[in-house]
Protein backbone atom coordinates (compact mmCIF):
# COMPACT_ATOMS: atom_id res chain seq x y z
CA UNK A 1 0.00 0.00 0.00
CA UNK A 2 1.49 3.41 -0.74
CA UNK A 3 0.64 6.31 1.30
CA UNK A 4 0.84 10.25 0.64
CA UNK A 5 0.72 10.65 4.64
CA UNK A 6 3.92 12.77 4.34
CA UNK A 7 2.85 15.35 1.96
CA UNK A 8 -0.73 15.67 4.01
CA UNK A 9 1.15 16.16 7.24
CA UNK A 10 3.50 18.25 5.66
CA UNK A 11 1.39 20.70 3.97
CA UNK A 12 -0.48 21.29 7.45
CA UNK A 13 3.06 21.89 8.88
CA UNK A 14 2.51 19.01 11.69
CA UNK A 15 5.69 16.86 13.16
CA UNK A 16 5.33 13.38 12.99
CA UNK A 17 4.81 13.74 16.91
CA UNK A 18 2.17 16.13 16.61
CA UNK A 19 0.17 13.97 14.38
CA UNK A 20 0.94 11.12 16.16
CA UNK A 21 -0.98 12.75 19.23
CA UNK A 22 -3.54 13.75 17.31
CA UNK A 23 -4.32 10.02 16.46
CA UNK A 24 -3.47 8.35 19.38
CA UNK A 25 -0.76 6.45 17.83
CA UNK A 26 3.74 7.06 18.29
CA UNK A 27 5.28 9.16 16.47
CA UNK A 28 7.27 5.68 15.38
CA UNK A 29 4.15 4.41 13.64
CA UNK A 30 3.59 7.92 11.63
CA UNK A 31 7.27 7.25 10.40
CA UNK A 32 6.61 3.71 9.27
CA UNK A 33 3.70 4.65 7.58
CA UNK A 34 5.46 7.19 5.91
CA UNK A 35 8.29 4.98 4.77
CA UNK A 36 6.24 2.17 3.67
CA UNK A 37 6.90 0.14 6.26
CA UNK A 38 4.10 -0.12 8.21
CA UNK A 39 0.39 -0.46 6.75
CA UNK A 40 -2.02 0.85 9.36
CA UNK A 41 -5.25 -0.32 10.14
CA UNK A 42 -8.49 0.44 9.22
CA UNK A 43 -9.62 2.80 12.29
CA UNK A 44 -6.18 4.14 12.00
CA UNK A 45 -6.56 4.91 8.17
CA UNK A 46 -9.97 6.11 9.10
CA UNK A 47 -8.51 8.34 12.03
CA UNK A 48 -5.96 9.77 9.59
CA UNK A 49 -8.77 10.19 7.18
CA UNK A 50 -10.83 11.93 9.74
CA UNK A 51 -7.99 14.58 11.00
CA UNK A 52 -7.19 15.84 7.26
CA UNK A 53 -10.74 16.10 6.33
CA UNK A 54 -10.21 14.09 3.56
CA UNK A 55 -11.39 10.66 1.92
CA UNK A 56 -9.26 8.07 3.25
CA UNK A 57 -7.82 6.83 -1.01
CA UNK A 58 -6.74 10.08 -0.70
CA UNK A 59 -4.22 9.20 2.22
CA UNK A 60 -3.79 5.46 0.92
CA UNK A 61 -4.36 3.69 -1.94
CA UNK A 62 -3.06 0.43 -3.66
CA UNK A 63 0.16 -0.04 -5.52
CA UNK A 64 0.25 -0.24 -8.92
CA UNK A 65 1.02 -3.43 -9.85
CA UNK A 66 3.92 -4.33 -12.11
CA UNK B 1 9.26 18.08 8.88
CA UNK B 2 10.39 17.56 11.81
CA UNK B 3 10.54 13.52 11.95
CA UNK B 4 14.74 13.91 13.09
CA UNK B 5 13.33 13.71 16.64
CA UNK B 6 15.85 11.55 18.34
CA UNK B 7 14.04 10.19 21.32
CA UNK B 8 10.12 10.77 21.41
CA UNK B 9 8.61 10.27 24.76
CA UNK B 10 6.39 7.47 24.00
CA UNK B 11 9.91 6.07 22.88
CA UNK B 12 11.95 6.84 26.09
CA UNK B 13 8.84 5.60 28.37
CA UNK B 14 9.32 2.42 26.59
CA UNK B 15 12.60 1.92 27.30
CA UNK B 16 12.51 2.35 30.39
CA UNK B 17 9.44 -0.01 30.50
CA UNK B 18 11.43 -2.70 29.12
CA UNK B 19 14.22 -1.71 31.20
CA UNK B 20 12.15 -2.50 34.30
CA UNK B 21 12.10 -6.07 32.94
CA UNK B 22 14.92 -6.68 31.97
CA UNK B 23 16.46 -5.51 35.27
CA UNK B 24 14.19 -7.49 37.54
CA UNK B 25 14.60 -10.21 35.40
CA UNK B 26 18.37 -10.62 35.57
CA UNK B 27 18.37 -9.90 39.20
CA UNK B 28 15.86 -12.54 39.59
CA UNK B 29 18.31 -15.39 37.85
CA UNK B 30 21.05 -13.93 39.48
CA UNK B 31 19.87 -13.83 43.00
CA UNK B 32 18.89 -17.18 42.97
CA UNK B 33 21.67 -18.09 41.29
CA UNK B 34 23.80 -16.79 44.25
CA UNK B 35 21.75 -18.16 46.70
CA UNK B 36 18.82 -15.71 47.59
CA UNK B 37 15.63 -16.88 46.10
CA UNK B 38 13.12 -15.09 48.01
CA UNK B 39 15.46 -11.63 47.41
CA UNK B 40 15.34 -12.91 43.88
CA UNK B 41 11.31 -12.88 43.67
CA UNK B 42 11.44 -9.93 44.81
CA UNK B 43 13.68 -7.87 42.96
CA UNK B 44 11.63 -9.23 39.81
CA UNK B 45 8.00 -8.50 41.34
CA UNK B 46 9.72 -4.23 42.22
CA UNK B 47 10.67 -4.74 38.56
CA UNK B 48 7.55 -5.66 37.56
CA UNK B 49 5.83 -3.38 39.30
CA UNK B 50 7.97 -0.66 38.15
CA UNK B 51 7.21 -1.53 34.73
CA UNK B 52 3.45 -1.13 35.12
CA UNK B 53 3.68 1.89 36.96
CA UNK B 54 5.36 3.47 34.19
CA UNK B 55 3.32 2.36 31.46
CA UNK B 56 0.43 3.82 33.47
CA UNK B 57 2.02 7.13 34.17
CA UNK B 58 2.79 8.18 31.17
CA UNK B 59 0.32 10.01 29.49
CA UNK B 60 0.45 8.81 26.04
CA UNK B 61 0.19 5.51 25.05
CA UNK B 62 3.29 3.18 25.85
CA UNK B 63 1.98 0.61 22.72
CA UNK B 64 0.06 1.52 19.86
CA UNK B 65 -1.39 -1.02 17.24
CA UNK B 66 2.36 -0.98 15.48
CA UNK B 67 3.95 -2.55 18.27
CA UNK B 68 0.69 -4.69 18.76
CA UNK B 69 1.43 -6.25 14.85
CA UNK B 70 5.11 -6.08 15.96
CA UNK B 71 4.60 -8.47 19.01
CA UNK B 72 2.23 -10.73 16.91
CA UNK B 73 4.69 -11.42 14.27
CA UNK B 74 7.17 -12.38 16.68
CA UNK B 75 4.68 -14.80 18.29
CA UNK B 76 4.18 -16.39 15.18
CA UNK B 77 7.56 -16.56 14.35
CA UNK B 78 7.95 -17.71 17.74
CA UNK B 79 5.35 -20.48 17.68
CA UNK B 80 6.13 -21.80 13.81
CA UNK B 81 10.04 -22.42 14.99
CA UNK B 82 8.87 -23.93 18.44
CA UNK B 83 6.85 -26.08 16.15
CA UNK B 84 9.06 -26.80 13.51
CA UNK B 85 11.52 -28.06 15.78
CA UNK B 86 9.50 -29.65 17.92
CA UNK B 87 8.38 -31.65 14.48
CA UNK B 88 11.35 -32.67 13.63
CA UNK B 89 13.23 -33.44 17.08
CA UNK B 90 11.06 -35.29 19.04
CA UNK B 91 9.53 -37.52 16.89
CA UNK B 92 13.45 -37.81 15.59
CA UNK B 93 14.19 -38.90 19.32
CA UNK B 94 11.18 -40.88 20.34
CA UNK B 95 12.59 -43.10 17.45
CA UNK B 96 15.96 -43.16 18.43
CA UNK B 97 14.78 -44.45 21.59
CA UNK B 98 13.04 -47.23 20.25
CA UNK B 99 15.60 -48.30 18.14
CA UNK B 100 17.99 -48.22 21.47
CA UNK B 101 20.39 -45.28 19.84
CA UNK B 102 19.64 -42.36 22.70
CA UNK B 103 18.55 -42.26 26.31
CA UNK B 104 16.65 -39.59 27.15
CA UNK B 105 17.68 -37.29 29.70
CA UNK B 106 14.89 -36.15 32.36
CA UNK B 107 15.50 -32.36 30.92
CA UNK B 108 13.84 -33.78 27.73
CA UNK B 109 10.79 -35.05 29.37
CA UNK B 110 10.14 -31.54 30.71
CA UNK B 111 11.04 -30.23 27.49
CA UNK B 112 8.21 -32.05 25.96
CA UNK B 113 5.71 -31.74 28.18
CA UNK B 114 6.06 -28.08 27.74
CA UNK B 115 6.36 -28.25 24.23
CA UNK B 116 2.61 -30.37 24.05
CA UNK B 117 1.46 -28.01 27.14
CA UNK B 118 2.33 -24.93 24.98
CA UNK B 119 0.67 -25.90 21.69
CA UNK B 120 -2.47 -26.60 23.90
CA UNK B 121 -2.25 -23.57 25.14
CA UNK B 122 -2.08 -22.28 21.78
CA UNK B 123 -4.67 -24.42 20.77
CA UNK B 124 -7.44 -23.29 23.06
CA UNK B 125 -6.76 -19.30 21.89
CA UNK B 126 -7.03 -20.29 18.28
CA UNK B 127 -10.24 -21.65 19.22
CA UNK B 128 -11.24 -19.26 21.04
CA UNK B 129 -10.50 -16.52 18.29
CA UNK B 130 -12.34 -18.45 16.03
CA UNK B 131 -15.72 -18.39 18.11
CA UNK B 132 -15.42 -14.55 18.71
CA UNK B 133 -14.98 -14.08 15.05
Amino acid sequence: MESNLRESREREGLSQGDLGEAVGVTRQTINAIERGRYDPSLELALKLAAHFDCPVEDLFHLEEPP
Amino acid sequence: MTDTALRSPEASTRSLYAASWAVGSVLYGALIAAGYPLVGVAAFGIGAVAAVAINRRSDRPTFDERDRAVFDEAGRHTIAAVGMTSAVVFPTMVAARALDLVTWPTWFYYAAFFVAGLFAVWGVFVALARYRR
